[in-house]
């Protein structure tokens, strides 16, 4: 059991292990990603995760580097400075904390262009007149006044207390409040659109989500006569933009800044998904989930069969051939062994589909028992010969035991190099599955997993490659267990281990 | 009489390896375009395609055949062809004149292909033993006779190849697109085997530490790399052997495989894999069945033999010592 538990404890840090490596690997190809991934969120600027250090971030992008990087380009003028009033207007009511109080600081040819490039935030939070906004002057004066009044609900506390408001009731003022801080109260907006469970949700996520389209500029908005699935659509379409999106509206300062330099990076932002139970979407604009949903069962099911009936299959032949050993039925079945162990699966596959008058799933689940069982059976015909010759197998048939009873006396002994083969042989068969779908033509993972090699699809692969260390690990525990329940020294080595361990 | 047929059975296989062997290594002199001989205008060329490469280079049989003049002569090699070079029988034709098993869909020689896959498979299992053996010998060797640091990392290694299929590993580096395809293909089995050639010489290392032998070298002060160079790493050879010989099998089956599913080579070295992968755009058996009995006959050979071999280093269940005989 201690010993099981420990098994347990090391996959977690193999699982890192292994998505570390895959993703280091496959950021070292750095395949080109066709846009079809980002179709559907193109009104967000260019923040892609591509660009992204690996996975450390020494200087993690937030409001505030984002913002003097704004005001930098800015004064530097010319095309810099139309890139610079961009991203100003994107950050919003975010940016004005770290724009607004050092403006008395800066040069004031530059003050007033960065009072002026403003002017389509304030349009946004219907704060001033068009005069106030656009003339240089009154734009400088009114950005001062604005930060002298309102400086104090730019504040974690009154965003979390306009939105509750909003979300509890949404009156003309209360969205009003929302507005005047713009995309500072994003980050409470999408956190308290929460999950949409019935129609009573709807109305909440319905505003919510009206206010961030507004402050953000977007169109992911619910329409009124939304079903509750509708709405929990787009909800979950906020917070998804959030976690790869909103650190550029949140500043990071202390423990916080700490943990976006590893979480602002490539592989943070990818582990945050998956912990979410988001893997991502495919090249082809799919939910990797979706498809492994689809397409998984297929595979488990030609795996799964291989797994019972191949094993139950080839430890009876290899049981029937140790039991009658250098006869005839030995050597013609172990050559049959041998050959099924040696063909490979693709001619196996291929020399069952002519057997019409059955399904290809049939075929293909007869296919995984052929490959399986001729493995199996010689790994068991090993066993079980080394079991026969102990001595008390050996006192059992100079008693004149039958052949049936010696097999089930000895089974114990005999299966155990079976079981422990059981753990790693997984990988072996998923490798005769795909074959076996390809040749058969089922849609199974083996068909999505080719393609995404060939267009270097990270978010497919990297999930595969979880899921199996998971099935394999599950598949290695099984085989552990069992192992242990078969041999009482297994018990007492790993019993032993522990003490010496502890 | 049957423990007979036993040794017949490993006599055989080790004889099919050799001529495995035999042919990968000679596929130049059984299957090329160029002649083995070639006497052009009085000057005598020996395997012109290796010593003279412009004369003969990019040319196929028939072209060098027209070349000829009344008085030059020529020795050719058994099949005018290699495999790599388009037949003018066209596509997916029947075995015959040239070509004694046919084309492929693709107009390629099978035969040829057949010949020249013998080299890719056995030299692709080659690297992978290199590999193997390079590295999983000496981190066994080492995590067996006592360092805790290997001893750990090996734990860990062994924890990291058992969960992650190689499919998958592969996957991954292909998609990557770093390294050429063969060059992954290699690097990822080759890993993977280490791991195992590692885990049996540890199991088998702290075996042999208690044996009386070596502790008594220990006792008479021989350091312990001497220890392990000269008293344990030869004695636990003999089931690295027998690994080694699955391991061969496995690789030439696992190259068909992925070649079979496009994942393998696609630098166009001739292969089994490939020619069984035309199995779904329609290929008929005399395509499918060349390749399908290379593999069979090379990889059966290796289990054979391994079986053999594993039997050899257990004396007790040698056949004549089995007390189950006459069963």
């Amino acid at each position: 059991m201690r010993h099981a538990l420990r098994r347990i404890l090391w996959v977690v840090p193999t699982m890192f292990a292994v998505s570390i490596l895959a993703f280091w690997i496959l950021a070292q190809g750095a395949p080109a990603q066709p846009a079809s991934a980002a179709a559907q969120t193109t009104w967000k600027a260019a923040p892609d995760v591509e660009r992204l250090p690996l996975f450390f971030n020494s200087d993690p992008r937030n409001v505030r580097s984002l913002a003097e990087q704004a005001v930098r380009s800015i004064a530097a003028g010319g095309t810099q400075a139309n890139a610079g009033q961009a991203l100003l207007v994107r950050l919003g009511g975010a940016a004005l904390p770290h724009v607004l109080p050092h403006l008395d600081s800066l040069d004031p040819a530059v003050r007033s262009r960065v009072a002026v490039s403003l002017a389509p935030v304030g349009r946004r939070m219907r704060v001033a007149s068009e005069r106030e906004l656009t003339n240089p002057q009154a734009a400088v004066l009114f950005w001062q006044r604005f930060w002298e009044d309102r400086a104090i609900d730019f504040s974690p506390a009154v965003v979390k207390r306009s939105v509750s408001r909003v979300a509890r009731r949404a009156t003309a003022s209360r969205r009003e409040d929302i507005m005047h801080l713009d995309t500072y109260a994003l980050s409470g907006l999408v956190e308290a659109m929460g999950r949409v469970r019935g129609p009573l949700d709807i109305p909440r996520a319905r505003h919510l989500a009206d206010l961030a389209a507004h402050v953000s500029g977007s169109n992911w908005r619910i329409p009124a006569n939304a079903t509750p699935e509708q709405a929990q659509q787009t909800v979950s379409q906020w917070q998804r933009w959030w976690r790869s999106e909103g650190s550029q509206f949140l500043p990071f300062d202390g423990p916080r800044r700490l943990s976006a330099m590893v979480l602002e990076t490539a592989y943070g932002k990818w582990a945050l998904e998956v912990a979410q139970g988001d893997l991502g979407v495919g090249l082809a604009g799919r939910p990797v989930l979706d498809v492994l949903r689809e397409r998984a069962p297929t595979t488990l099911w030609l795996i799964g069969s291989a797994l019972l009936g191949g094993y139950l299959i080839g430890l009876a032949l290899g049981l029937w051939q140790a039991l009658t050993p250098w006869g005839q039925v030995d050597a013609w079945t172990s050559l049959l062994a041998t050959v099924l162990a040696a063909l490979p699966t693709a001619v196996v596959a291929v020399l069952l589909r002519p057997t019409a008058a059955m399904t290809t799933a049939t075929a293909g689940v007869l296919t995984m028992l052929a490959v399986a069982a001729g493995l199996v059976s010689r790994y068991q015909r090993a066993g079980a010969r080394g079991a026969l010759e102990q001595e008390y197998a050996r006192l059992l048939s100079a008693q004149g035991a039958s052949r049936a009873r010696i097999a089930v006396r000895t089974l114990r002994n005999s299966s155990s190099a079976m079981v422990s083969h059981l753990g790693t042989h997984l990988p072996g068969l998923l490798t005769a599955a795909f074959v076996v779908e390809k040749v058969y033509g089922m849609a199974g993972l083996g068909a999505v997993t080719i393609q995404a090699v060939t267009e270097g699809d990270v978010a497919w692969l990297m999930a595969l490659a979880l899921c199996t260390v998971i099935a394999a690990a599950l598949v290695q525990l099984f085989s552990d267990a069992l192992l242990s329940a078969l041999d009482p020294r297994v018990r007492a080595v790993s019993a032993a281990g522990q003490e010496e361990r502890s | 009489m049957t423990s007979t047929l036993r040794t017949t059975a490993v006599r055989i296989s080790a004889l099919t390896l050799a001529m495995t062997i035999l042919v990968a290594v000679f596929a130049d002199l059984l299957a090329s375009t160029a002649p083995l001989v070639l006497s052009h205008r009085g000057r005598v060329m020996v395997l012109p395609a290796l010593t003279e490469p412009d004369a003969v280079a990019g040319r196929t049989a028939s072209e060098v055949a027209a070349s000829l003049g009344s008085s030059d002569w020529a020795i050719w090699a058994p099949l005018r062809t290699d495999g790599r070079t388009l037949s003018s029988a066209g596509p997916s034709s029947p075995p015959g004149r040239g070509h004694p098993l046919g084309t492929d869909v693709h107009g390629y020689d099978v035969l040829g292909q057949c010949l020249y896959g013998t080299r890719t498979a056995l030299g692709l299992a080659a690297a992978v033993l290199a590999i193997a053996l390079g590295l999983g010998v000496p981190l066994g060797a080492l995590a067996g006779s006592g360092s805790r640091g290997f001893d750990f990392l090996l734990t860990r290694a062994v924890e990291l190849t058992g969960l992650l299929p190689t499919v998958i590993a592969l996957a991954v580096v292909q998609a990557a697109g770093l390294l050429p395809s063969t060059v992954g293909f290699v690097l990822v089995l080759g890993v993977h085997h280490a791991v195992r050639v590692a885990r049996l010489l540890r199991g088998e290392s702290l075996r042999l530490l208690s044996e009386p032998y070596v502790m008594a070298a220990r006792a008479l002060g021989a350091r312990p790399w001497r220890v392990v160079l000269t008293h344990i790493v030869p004695h636990a050879l003999s089931p690295v052997l027998v690994t080694a010989a699955f391991s061969i099998a496995s690789v030439v089956a696992l190259e068909a495989a992925y070649s079979f599913l496009g994942l393998g080579n696609a630098t166009g070295l001739p292969s089994w894999g490939r020619l069984l992968g035309q199995a779904h755009t329609g290929a008929g058996a005399t395509v499918l069945l060349p390749p399908a009995l290379c593999v069979l006959v090379t990889t059966a050979g290796l289990l054979l033999l391994a079986d053999g071999l594993d039997d050899a280093g257990t004396p007790r269940r040698r056949p004549a010592a089995t007390g189950l005989r006459r069963h």
